[in-house]
């Protein structure tokens, strides 16, 4: 890492941690079924993860271009926060890889330890995909039925432009006949609906 | 039907985790009125942070140290015990080109005659592990 960019990490931390962590929280919610209060794989918080990945790119100076672990460093060619998000998405991945029993298998006997070990694949299973859609079944209806989404015309038409796979703010603006801001803010608003259902569901 | 709940749920992830609109601001207002310890949390950040740089720089001065310690003497020889003349005759030596371009330039702008016995040992060293670099 640059020392400008070493310098940038350590001066803009008021404004890059709130985002790094905002990021890790809302990918533990989604992607890991974690809720405030309890922790993630390996009894690791979002918050733990912000700070190992801050200080993962801190203890990568000077080591560019080289793997070693525990060290990350920034491409200059890429968005800065969008490296800082992408490294909060991989350290919560490794957190559940690492979790996983494939990588506390101790071999027990030589003959264990003669015998290879067969991993199984990482593709979903049957029943995990029969969870996943299960639970997203459980969220949308949930967001669906929510009270805010019934008492608003706007929020629900919103809805329908995601059911139409018209998903980005341009296209959404075009579709509703509505201004950027005022997408922007009904976007706010289902943010927090959908938070809210994951994390009931997390919680159930 | 399922099908469709999965693809929606994707579509709304992009609400979640790839909305890029809000400010650092914005987003600490909205994780404050969420209940976070934003002040906490990046105070904490930072210290982590801190003591990993203070341990970045320790060990870089270490390496720095070894590397000195190794380079000692290969240029100059012995320095201890040497008298004060000696210590500024290998040093003008070094500044008229004995030892190559980059002590002569390492002994531009130094007045020797100024520095006590141990300071001229010190720039001696100095003047060592730039050439050994």
């Amino acid at each position: 890492m640059a020392d400008d960019q070493l310098q940038y990490l350590m001066q803009h931390a008021e404004d890059l941690v709130p985002v790094m962590y905002d990021h890790a929280r809302m990918l533990a919610i989604r992607k890991y079924g974690w809720r405030e209060g309890k922790t993630l794989a390996l009894g690791k918080t979002p918050e733990d993860i912000v700070r190992e990945v801050y200080v993962s790119y801190i203890n990568g100076e000077g080591t560019e271009g080289q793997r070693i672990k525990g060290m990350r460093h920034f491409n200059p060619a890429k968005d800065f926060v969008l490296q800082l998000k992408g490294s909060i998405r991989s350290a919560l991945w490794a957190l559940t890889d690492k979790s996983s029993t494939k990588n506390e298998l101790l071999a027990r006997t030589e003959e264990d330890a003669a015998r290879p070990v067969e991993f199984g694949s990482t593709e979903a299973t049957p029943a995990e995909s029969a969870d996943s859609a299960d639970f997203a079944k459980a969220v949308v209806e949930a967001v669906n039925e929510h009270p805010k989404i019934k008492a608003s015309q706007d929020l629900q038409d919103l809805i329908a432009a995601f059911e139409l796979d018209v998903t980005e703010v341009e296209e959404q603006t075009e579709m509703l006949g509505k201004k950027k801001e005022q997408i922007t803010q009904l976007r706010y608003q289902l943010r927090a609906i959908i938070l809210e259902a994951i994390q009931k569901l997390n919680k159930d | 039907m399922s099908k469709n709940h999965v693809k929606m749920l994707k579509n709304l992830d992009k609400v979640l985790l790839d909305d890029a609109g809000e400010t650092p601001a914005e987003v600490r207002q909205r994780l404050e009125a969420e209940g976070v310890d934003v002040k906490g949390l990046v105070a904490r950040v930072k210290a982590a942070a801190g003591e990993a740089y203070r341990q970045r720089l320790a060990a870089d001065a270490r390496e720095a140290q070894v590397e000195a310690s190794k380079s000692k003497g290969k240029v100059f020889g012995n320095l201890v015990g040497l008298g004060r003349e000696k210590l500024l005759g290998l040093i003008h030596a070094a500044g008229s080109g004995s030892y190559g371009p980059v002590a002569t330039a390492r002994c531009r702008n130094q007045k020797p005659e100024e520095l006590s016995e141990e300071d001229l040992r010190t720039l001696l060293e100095d003047i060592e592990s730039t050439i050994q670099k």
